[in-house]
């Protein structure tokens, strides 16, 4: 029997609650019934199969309950994951130092690679206190990609999705070929210069 | 903070349940016929609680007590203790915050004898009794008048204290079901926060070991998913790629691929075995296994706090000294721990776990917690602590007193007392 994906890829969301994480997911995620269990046990995930490149990805996206009450979040919490989606709410402040201490955490600690950070509820001009170009200077000094999303009213909730599907499949495959070259004997010379440790995880 | 309990709960008991059970395979799924009190309105808890109390098939042939655990939005659990008895096709439940086992299972116990009883009055009279009760001091014996003549007798455990045995019914179900080199290998996999599903034909086995594994990493608590008793329609859940701790029975972990579920550690706690693709408990301290099988092995363990003591002892070996990395920051006049400092106090062979320990979420609370304490003035005496300076005095080391001096330090500015969860600077 064929499956029907090519690729299954486990992401996280994290940031405070009251960010929007669950709206996110909701506009997000296949239109299936699933329930919500963060309630109840802690933890909840939503499924969503698209097409990138002629290629059908499933993304299971994961979300656990209570995590403002960690000061940073351990590499232990990412160790299993392929990239993480960091939220924080444009409309309020604290959301966001949250979020810039949990990835300092992640850039010195973990070998998570794909990160992209999402100011979400960015629908309601007079309320925003996170400016962009504050959230973009840190972006740029993390590396990563920022976007700025309202899961209310559908805007760059779907382009922000995307863009980290595309990441993951790119790191999939620059690991397959990176896997390829080492099992290839003629390229064992190579090994040395691409082989990569990692920190942790 | 760290703890998963809730501080000062309001009552003994939020609500009683009585459940019936799955009629039959795509038959109606388990539902609540009654409940105590009335006003008692939760909606997501209410929900949850049926398919919880049933949460899979099984075979019912002796009176079976479990629990579950629900988690809230702020990561808070609320127990639901359950009592199945043979032949009958509604189980009891009772909704607590207080991780209460031995009380709540005999006052379901006493519950059931009422209902089964000459005076329909007195279950009900029973329950608003107990319900009315103001939260009982924990290790206090408890009487509960509801009737003339009548009462529940019972006493609260003391969960600040070391579980003992025989008394402390998971720990003992634990301890008879999974050996030594068992127990050291889960409690090893815990301190690696690996992803650990526990499995039992019984649903009593499967809560008590879930239960015990994380008691015996105290003064840490387990900060992660955490479900004693995975019900069916959650199986996908063992899909998770973070740290989790879940209790599933066998018949429904046979319907999931392992291949999806990816490097778990598994105990199969009626078979006695574990499986792990990790190298934990070899990657441990050796003293420290040596030291933790050696105590637990000895007979005289056996009963009392012995088991819970040995793991104890381990864990002060592990994390004791933390106190000799603690620092005042004169500018703000705070307590830090200092990360670099704790690790390279060490000796040699214990270095590389420190700096594992660092990454551990369950470590990453405990040390919040201490802190949060230090900085508001109040020092802690609990058993953690007494061993810690037991270790000490037997090193002769001076971080006693330099961690009075901090302590002196804290209290003379008022200003500090405030709580200082989230501190910018770790550190140094």
């Amino acid at each position: 029997m064929s499956r029907e994906y090519d690729h299954l890829f486990k992401l996280l969301i994290i940031g405070d609650s009251g960010v929007g994480k669950s709206s996110l997911l909701l506009r997000f995620a296949d239109n299936t019934f699933t329930g919500n269990y963060i309630t109840t046990i802690g933890v909840d995930f939503k499924i969503r199969t698209l097409e990138v490149d002629g290629e059908r990805v499933k993304l299971q996206i994961w979300d656990t309950a209570g995590q403002e009450r960690f000061r940073t979040i351990t590499s232990t919490y990412y160790r299993g994951t392929h990239g993480v989606i960091v939220v924080y709410d444009v409309t309020n402040g604290e959301s966001f130092a949250n979020v810039k201490r949990w990835l300092h955490e992640i850039e010195q600690n973990c070998e998570v690679v794909n990160r992209i950070l999402v100011g979400n509820k960015n629908d309601c001009p007079d309320r925003k206190v996170v400016l962009y170009e504050d959230a973009k200077r840190f972006a740029d000094q993390m590396t990563i990609s920022l976007f700025e999303t309202s899961a209310k009213d559908n805007i760059n909730v779907e382009e922000m999705f995307t863009v980290m599907t595309k990441m993951v499949l790119q790191t999939k495959k620059e690991q397959k070929d990176r896997q390829m070259e080492t099992n290839d004997p003629l390229r064992l010379h190579n090994n040395k210069t691409h082989k990569r440790k990692p920190k942790c995880c | 903070m760290g703890s998963r309990l809730r501080e000062n709960p309001r009552r003994l008991l939020e609500c009683w349940c009585e459940v019936v059970g799955p009629q039959g395979e795509g038959g109606r799924p388990p539902w609540i016929s009654q409940k105590f009190p009335s006003t008692y309105t939760d909606e997501e808890v209410l929900k949850s609680v049926p398919q919880f109390t049933f949460p899979c098939p099984f075979e019912n042939t002796t009176i079976q007590h479990f629990s579950f655990v629900l988690t809230s939005l702020d990561s808070k659990w609320t127990y639901g203790f359950c009592r199945h008895a043979p032949g009958s096709h509604t189980a009891l439940v009772l909704l607590s915050h207080l991780p209460w086992h031995e009380i709540f299972y005999k006052l379901l116990n006493h519950l059931a004898d009422l209902r089964g009883g000459d005076d329909p009055g007195d279950l009900t009279a029973c329950l608003q009794s107990v319900y009315k009760a103001p939260v009982p001091t924990p290790g206090s014996e408890v009487t509960i008048p509801y009737a003339s003549n009548k009462f529940f007798v019972g006493t609260c455990p003391d969960h600040y204290k070391l579980p003992t045995i025989p008394e402390n019914r998971n720990l003992l179900e634990y301890y008879n079901a999974v050996d030594v080199e068992n127990m050291v290998a889960i409690f090893a996999s815990m301190l690696f926060e690996r992803r650990i599903i526990i499995t039992s034909r019984r649903v009593s086995r499967l809560s008590a070991c879930v239960q015990a594994a994380n008691l015996v990493l105290w003064p840490m608590q387990w900060q992660h998913i955490f479900i004693p008793v995975l019900p069916q329609h959650l199986v996908d859940y063992l899909l998770a790629p973070m740290p989790f701790l879940i209790g599933v029975a066998s018949g429904l972990l046979t319907k999931v691929q392992m291949e999806d579920i990816g490097e778990a550690v598994i105990l199969d706690a009626d078979a006695n075995t574990v499986s792990s693709p990790f190298q934990d408990t070899a990657s441990l301290p050796q003293e420290v296994t040596a030291t933790l099988r050696r105590n637990l092995r000895s007979a005289h363990n056996t009963i009392g706090d012995g088991v819970a003591r040995a793991f104890l002892r381990a864990l002060v070996q592990l994390i004791g000294n933390y106190k000799e990395a603690l620092q005042f920051r004169e500018d703000d006049k705070k307590i830090t721990f200092c990360r670099e400092r704790f690790v390279a106090l060490r000796p040699l062979a214990m270095q590389s776990f420190a700096e594992k320990l660092l990454q551990l979420q369950i470590f990453q609370q405990f040390i919040e917690e201490r802190l949060q304490r230090l900085n508001t003035g109040k020092q802690t005496s609990d058993d953690f602590e007494l061993e810690v300076n037991l270790l000490g005095e037997r090193s002769g080391s001076k971080v006693k007193q330099q961690y009075r001096q901090f302590v002196t330090s804290v209290r003379k500015d008022g200003r500090h007392y405030q709580d200082h969860e989230k501190q910018d600077k770790p550190c140094c």
